[in-house]
């Protein structure tokens, strides 16, 4: 009896998600990372307005991260297409200094390549630097385009920032219908969704009604050591939608110490990091939000400890660690430091981690959350199999 | 800028709150989750999607907010970062 209709929640679950997915493909940007992102890929790759990535081998090679304020400056942190464009350098202007960024060592190479390329001489290239600033420069040698194209009216900046200003859903009124029932379905789900976790968790027994008033209920539930992981997990969906709304960033906790790392490196070894793409762009030097999230993280996890009453100093006691790898310390410092490092490497690549990534991506509906997800169950299963061999 | 640290920290101590909570601070549900023992960890994370992924696209339908910034999915990054993600999750069981 309890049991029988269990299956209506994946499934109506499933319902829902083939439906957003079939309304999302109206073009909201989609993708995630635990590091802040550039808002010029959002419109021009992601959106599709004037895209570049693959027009000559200057955009196909530096393809790789969110680099296109080094060159074009402009101000990858506003989303409105006015204030982004501000300073923004559409030409190939400061040849040699924009290049001198990254390759200290190789200026010469990189500088002459491109300026075959583009069909100019490297030496011009950088005095026409000088004479060509500012946003009203034309795009034509940038993009690799002949004046024809833009004459024809099809790319001019004009025609970007009007592209870019309406939101895509709006053009289509389909969508407009179509968001009010999603928004019902949404609404159905949360609800019924909430009820589900409420009666497991015996909320709503009549003796639980009964007996505890509201603010007793919340003392005891803050004293309990450990939540129901759905409860939890539910709070963590409310902190996350929050910390969009509140300050427009997504929470995540690798980022964090990437931030902190690359200021403590940037400072001590200067020299060494000149050269190096990842500590001068893809994580630039200076605490970034998420350090300060960590921060955070770091009090929020010890208040927990200590409403429960399970706050305290030890080495490391986990009785299956123990079983595992023996009780000594040592172990657990060095495979934990080890196994750290590890993890924030591949968070590093990957750009994101757990929280940033998988959750704070996944509520986005960002392929690389669900890409970043099966990579690390994959390996973390394997990786258990092989630590545990014969008590997996 | 100060406002937004502040708001980072207050972010921050609900999120450890939820972490410590949740019992994803211990080496065991971290763990038990690859050996398919406990799982708590999938438990937590996919409750925390289900809130937050209606949620969000209900409140940005309903006009209140605006998605953040997000860059473009590199597939082989995410994979490989993801698969050395899993060694030192497995590892440590942070």
């Amino acid at each position: 009896m309890k049991n029988r209709f269990r299956w209506i929640i994946p499934l109506a679950f499933c319902i829902v998600m083939i439906l957003v997915v079939f309304w999302i493909k109206a073009g909201t940007p989609v993708n995630a990372q635990c590091k802040e992102p550039s808002s010029c890929k959002t419109c021009h790759e992601v959106q599709g307005v004037l895209p570049v990535a693959n027009s000559g081998p200057w955009h196909v090679q530096h393809a790789v991260f969110d680099f296109c304020a080094v060159c074009h400056g402009g101000n990858p942190k506003q989303n409105d297409a006015a204030l982004a464009h501000v300073d923004i350098k559409t030409k190939y202007i400061d040849m040699t200094g924009s290049c001198k960024n990254c390759h200290s060592s190789d200026l010469d190479t990189c500088v002459n390549t491109y300026a075959k390329d583009l069909g100019i001489d490297a030496q011009a290239a950088v005095k026409s630097a000088e004479t060509a600033t500012g946003s009203g420069g034309n795009a034509l040698g940038f993009l690799g385009l002949n004046s024809a194209d833009v004459s024809a009216g099809q790319n001019t900046p004009e025609k970007v920032g009007a592209a870019a200003e309406t939101p895509l859903q709006a053009k289509n009124p389909e969508n407009q219908a179509a968001n009010r029932y999603l928004s019902l379905l949404l609404v159905a789900l949360l609800a019924g969704g909430s009820l589900y976790v409420a009666r497991n968790e015996g909320w709503l027994s009549k003796q639980g009604i009964r007996q505890i008033s509201l603010v007793r209920w919340l003392l005891l539930t803050i004293k309990k050591s450990v939540w129901s992981p759905y409860t939890a997990g539910a709070f963590l969906g409310i902190i996350c939608i929050a910390s969009v709304w509140l300050s427009q960033h997504l929470t995540g906790a690798s980022g964090g110490i990437a931030s902190i790392a690359s200021t403590l490196v940037n400072t001590l070894f200067s020299g060494w990091t000149a050269d190096r793409v990842y500590f001068k762009f893809v994580m630039p030097s200076g605490l970034s939000w998420e350090a300060f999230l960590l921060i955070g993280i770091f009090f929020g996890g010890m208040l927990g400890a200590f409403t429960s009453g399970s706050f305290h100093l030890r080495w490391n006691q986990d009785s299956q660690w123990n079983r595992v790898f023996g009780p000594q310390p040592w172990k657990r410092f060095v495979i934990g430091f080890v196994g750290a490092a590890i993890l924030q490497y591949g968070a590093g690549i990957a750009g994101g981690c757990t929280s940033g990534l998988t959750i704070s991506g996944g509520m986005l509906l960002a392929p690389s959350a669900f890409l970043f997800m099966a990579g690390m169950f994959l390996s973390g299963i394997i990786t258990a199999l092989i630590l545990y061999r014969r008590r997996y | 800028m100060a406002t937004d640290s502040i708001a980072a920290i207050l972010i921050g101590v609900a999120f450890g709150f939820a972490l410590n909570k949740g019992g994803l601070t211990s080496y065991r549900n971290i763990v038990g989750v690859f050996r398919f023992t406990n799982l708590t960890v999938i438990k937590f994370m996919l409750s925390a999607l289900a809130v937050a992924m209606p949620g969000i696209y209900l409140l940005k339908n309903l006009g209140i907010l605006s998605f953040p910034n997000i860059p473009a999915t590199y597939i082989a990054g995410n994979l490989v970062g993801g698969l050395v993600f899993g060694i030192g999750m497995a590892l440590t069981g942070y």
